[in-house]
């Protein structure tokens, strides 16, 4: 199945790279926080003015838990597609990680656009109106989740069929 | 489940074993043990026909309808 394999080797690269970032993220914040001088990486200043420093680490510190259900969501996805590779469709880890996967990247989407919006609304007195990029990103996210929780109802109803069938002598 | 199946009545009067009837009708062993322990979801008229073949009797000679009481 290379449609898998190819799935497989992207999902192991954006792990690996998200993963990357945000160790350098956490190091950097670490450098910053005990006032240690750095020019080797340059930090983009987020425009959001928090009224207080404890709100912008709150802020920060809750959004980097929702990248760590993200990333456990493309975890999931990593081990549901290596049990595709193996042709194991009917497997109950398959269907449960896939169902898993799906509903860790639906949260983390929703919860990151919340965390967003309530940010511009508070913060920077802005309410945006349309789509922007990042909505388009966190609508992408949100119906790929959707989309793993509906395969993995039809993957598990196939399932059934399928040992109704065994029994069929 | 409400439908039971009489084969080990039948292969007794026959004086059949299971591994034989499973050789003439074409299916495995444990097919056969599943049919027989009531495992089964279905079965096929193709295997009923050629159990009936095997054993000269009726598919009610096999087949048992009891109503369930739970």
């Amino acid at each position: 199945m290379n449609s898998a394999r190819t799935l497989y080797v992207i999902l192991n690269v954006i792990i690996f790279l998200i993963l990357a970032s945000i160790g350098i993220g956490i190091f950097v914040l670490s450098m910053r926080l005990f006032d240690v001088e750095q020019n080797f990486i340059f930090i983009d200043e987020d425009v959001l003015t928090y009224k207080t420093e404890a709100m912008l680490y709150g802020f920060t510190f809750f959004k980097l838990v929702i990248y760590a259900v993200f990333v456990a969501a493309l975890w999931k996805l990593r081990k549901a597609t290596k049990l595709l590779l193996n042709n194991d469709f009917h497997n109950t880890k398959l269907i449960m990680k896939m169902f898993s996967s799906g509903k860790f990247m639906v949260f983390s989407s929703v919860a990151l656009w919340f965390v967003d919006e309530i940010g511009y609304m508070f913060y920077k007195r802005q309410v945006v109106l349309g789509l922007s990029e990042k909505t388009l990103v966190y609508l992408s996210v949100i119906a790929m989740g959707l989309f793993l929780m509906l395969m993995s109802t039809v993957l598990r109803d196939t399932k059934v069929i399928k040992e109704e069938n065994d029994l069929t002598i | 489940m409400p439908i039971i199946v009489n084969l080990d009545i039948m292969l007794v009067k026959r004086g059949m074993k299971s591994k034989e009837l499973a050789e003439i009708i074409g299916i495995t062993t444990a097919n056969l043990s599943i049919l027989k322990s009531g495992r089964a979801k279905a079965i096929r008229f193709s295997t009923l026909e050629a159990i009936c073949k095997a054993l000269d009797c009726q598919p009610s000679d096999i087949l048992e309808y009891v109503e369930d009481l739970g």
